[in-house]
Parts: C-alpha cells; sequence; structure tokens
C-alpha cells in the first residue's frame, strides 16, 4: 500500500511539475515523468498498476500539440517497464542508466536535432534525468524494504 | 482491499481527465503553477530571506514595467502613426504552463478565440516586449511561440532600423545574416520587423557578437530583459 501511495504521489507531483519553470536549470528542463518512471520500472509494481501511473503522469503531462511525443515517451517507459526484470545489474546502477538511455532515444526518436546541434542542452537533460531517477529510486527502495523488509525486490506484486 | 480502492480512485482521476475539456486540461497547469510557486518557496528564502522576497517580487516587476516604457518610447519615436500600439486592441492573459520537453519553446496562456484571440498575434510583456506569437487557438486557451523555440525563424532590425538581421530560436536566441559593413555594438536595440506584427516591438539587445572575417556575416546573441520562467502575465496584441 505505501508503496502504491509513494508511487502515485511520486508521478502525480511529476506531472504537475513537468510544464513549469520550478525545476529548469541552465535554461534545460529535466523529463521528470520520465526520471520516475525510470525509478518504478524497477519496482515491484504490477502491470495493472504501472499502466494506470502511466496513463496518469501522460494526462498530467499533456500540453496541445504535444501528443505524438507524449506517445513515444509512454511507449518507451512501457519498454522500460518490461525489460526491467531481465536486467542484472543492481538498482543503483540501473535506473540512472535506462534513464539516461531512454532520454537519448526520447529525442533521437521526436527530435535529432536535439542531439545533432544542441548536444550540451541533451548532456544536461541526461545527467540531471539519471539523477531525479536516482533520487526517487532511493525513495522507493526504503518504502519498498520498510513495507515489505524480507519481500525479493525483483518480484512484482499481482496488480 | 485498500490497493484495489486506490487503484479505482486513480482510475476515476484518469477517467475524469480524459473527458474533461481541453481548457480543465489546461486550467490545471494554474494548478501547477500553484504547486511549483508553492514547492519553491523554501528555495526562495534560502536565496534570500523573507524579509527581502516582497522587494526581490516588486524588483521583478518594476524591472518589466521600466523596460516595457523604455520600448514604448522608443517605438512611439520611430513608428509612422503615433500612439498606434495604444489603439491597438489587447488582451491581458496569464500564462498557464510551459511545454514539457527541451524541443520546443510553447506556452500555454488562458485567452482563446472567446476572448478574441486569432493565431498569428503578437504576444508581449506590457505590450511592447515581444515574446513571441499565438501558434494555436482554442475556445479558452491559446499556444504561444516564443523566441525561445529552436524551430522559429524571425525577421528583426538591429539598431535604428538600419541593420537587417534574422532571429533565429532556441535556447540563447541569435540573430543572424548581420551585414559585416555594418558596426553592431554590444547593447543596440533589436526590433520585430516582420509584417505580421507591429513593427518595432522590441526584441532585446545584442549581447555578444561573433564577427569572424571568414564569413560574410556577423552573429549576435540575444539579451532579453526578462526570464521566461518569471512571466506570468503577457499581452496579446489582436
Amino acid at each position: 500500500m505505501k508503496l502504491h501511495l509513494c508511487a502515485l504521489a511520486l508521478v502525480a507531483l511529476a506531472g504537475l511539475l513537468q510544464n513549469t519553470s520550478l525545476v529548469t536549470v541552465a535554461g534545460v528542463k529535466p523529463n521528470l515523468v520520465l526520471a520516475v518512471f525510470a525509478a518504478l520500472a524497477f519496482a515491484p509494481l504490477g502491470m495493472v498498476w504501472f499502466l494506470t501511473l502511466v496513463a496518469l503522469g501522460a494526462l498530467l503531462v499533456y500540453f496541445p500539440g504535444a501528443a505524438s511525443e507524449l506517445a513515444v515517451l509512454a511507449a518507451l517507459i512501457v519498454l522500460m517497464f518490461a525489460l526491467a526484470p531481465r536486467i542484472p545489474a543492481k538498482a543503483a546502477v540501473a535506473v540512472p542508466l535506462a534513464a539516461a538511455l531512454a532520454t537519448l532515444a526520447f529525442y533521437l526518436i521526436i527530435d535529432v536535432s536535439l542531439v545533432t546541434d544542441r548536444l550540451d542542452a541533451l548532456l544536461i537533460e541526461l545527467v540531471y534525468n539519471a539523477t531525479v531517477a536516482l533520487a526517487a529510486s532511493g525513495l522507493v527502495t526504503r518504502v519498498v524494504v520498510h513495507e515489505a523488509p524480507f519481500r525479493d525486490p525483483l518480484r512484482r506484486s499481482r496488480l | 482491499m485498500r490497493t484495489y480502492l486506490l487503484l479505482a480512485g486513480t482510475w476515476i482521476a484518469v477517467v475524469v481527465l480524459l473527458l474533461s475539456s481541453g481548457s480543465a486540461l489546461a486550467s490545471r497547469g494554474s494548478v501547477a503553477n500553484d504547486v511549483a510557486n508553492f514547492l519553491g518557496r523554501p528555495f526562495t528564502f534560502l536565496a534570500s530571506f523573507v524579509q527581502y522576497r516582497e522587494a526581490a517580487e516588486l524588483v521583478k516587476t518594476l524591472s518589466f514595467e521600466n523596460e516595457a516604457l523604455k520600448a514604448k518610447l522608443v517605438a512611439l519615436g520611430k513608428s509612422p502613426r503615433p500612439q498606434i500600439v495604444d489603439s491597438q486592441p489587447q488582451v491581458f492573459a496569464r500564462v498557464y504552463s510551459q511545454y514539457p520537453f527541451n524541443t520546443h519553446g510553447f506556452v500555454s496562456i488562458n485567452a482563446g478565440a472567446d476572448q478574441g484571440v486569432a493565431a498569428g498575434d503578437a504576444v508581449t510583456i506590457g505590450g511592447y516586449i515581444f515574446i513571441g506569437q499565438v501558434a494555436r487557438v482554442y475556445a479558452d486557451h491559446s499556444t504561444v511561440r516564443t523566441i525561445f523555440d529552436p524551430s522559429w525563424k524571425l525577421p528583426v532590425k538591429v539598431r535604428e532600423d538600419v541593420v537587417d538581421g534574422l532571429l533565429v530560436g532556441g535556447r540563447t536566441p541569435l540573430v543572424t545574416l548581420i551585414a559585416n559593413e555594418h558596426e553592431v555594438e554590444r547593447g543596440d536595440a533589436i526590433y520585430t520587423a516582420s509584417r505580421e506584427f507591429l513593427f518595432g516591438l522590441t526584441v532585446g539587445t545584442v549581447h555578444t557578437l561573433t564577427n569572424d572575417p571568414g564569413q560574410a556575416f556577423q552573429e549576435a546573441t540575444l539579451s532579453v530583459p526578462y526570464k521566461l520562467s518569471d512571466v506570468q502575465e503577457v499581452t496579446v496584441i489582436l
């Protein structure tokens, strides 16, 4: 229960803040939603819950004209969820790496000019997303350990 | 059991958001702004003590007004018809939210077709500092493409309408295609020169100049008298 509440709170906060300028650094906005979901992909959340959170996050981030970008983002997040159990690395390594790779894949799909012409902005965002993902993963891990200290962290719940 | 209830509640929220009108989805941006402002308060306190926060806000507001007035004075001097901007119908709007990704420089505002806004209208601060153009119009909200959008190019004039240039949007907007024979200096004002907008709206000033003798044109970075993240209210010139 605490894990689900924690995940819901993280997604709601990331979704609300994504469209504000609160967390902009050096003119670069992090992808809070992608970072939070990179952490949640490695948490013992079931598929139903995860997809529910993806739907909620996408609707909170919605901006007119950004439907295609949101669809790509959602697809990448679901892909992270599907691949997470197969990654043998520890969460402390896998989560920021997943966030960085997903960020790179996102821009390669929707706007390759950010990779070719604005590499400095991309690098700042890569580091930013990886850091936020690691922080979110730390919080989720504490909640998971507190709630079920002897549960296998890779075993997903039925929901 | 509680987990199922929480899941059901979340799905109800999803369905409500999905079935909401576009204005409701845009309006959640104002909630997000309030959340962001609330969460930003501790950082503001750490940066400048509580007793100076109000003063900092006041300085910011006065700075915008000062820049708008300066731009107005210059525009009055240049305009072939006096008081032209004051006679234009205008709409004041609040900035709802910003584009969620770094690929575009869009913001959404709470004025749309119902308020007389049309695609292509100039969006300014105080009526004279140009920040962008209305891109899409809905019933009660619109999206605005700002000069920070990387895919936007806009003809501009530099320094008393003598020098032509092309503003290229982005995280740091650039003014390109400035002919080498013109001596452009740091601090020179940059104005809109597109037929789509009122002539002479201030865009910003020259910050740094790149003059490569091997190139046919000079290039300048733009300095603007505001931070887009601080802009809460805009004026749409109809």
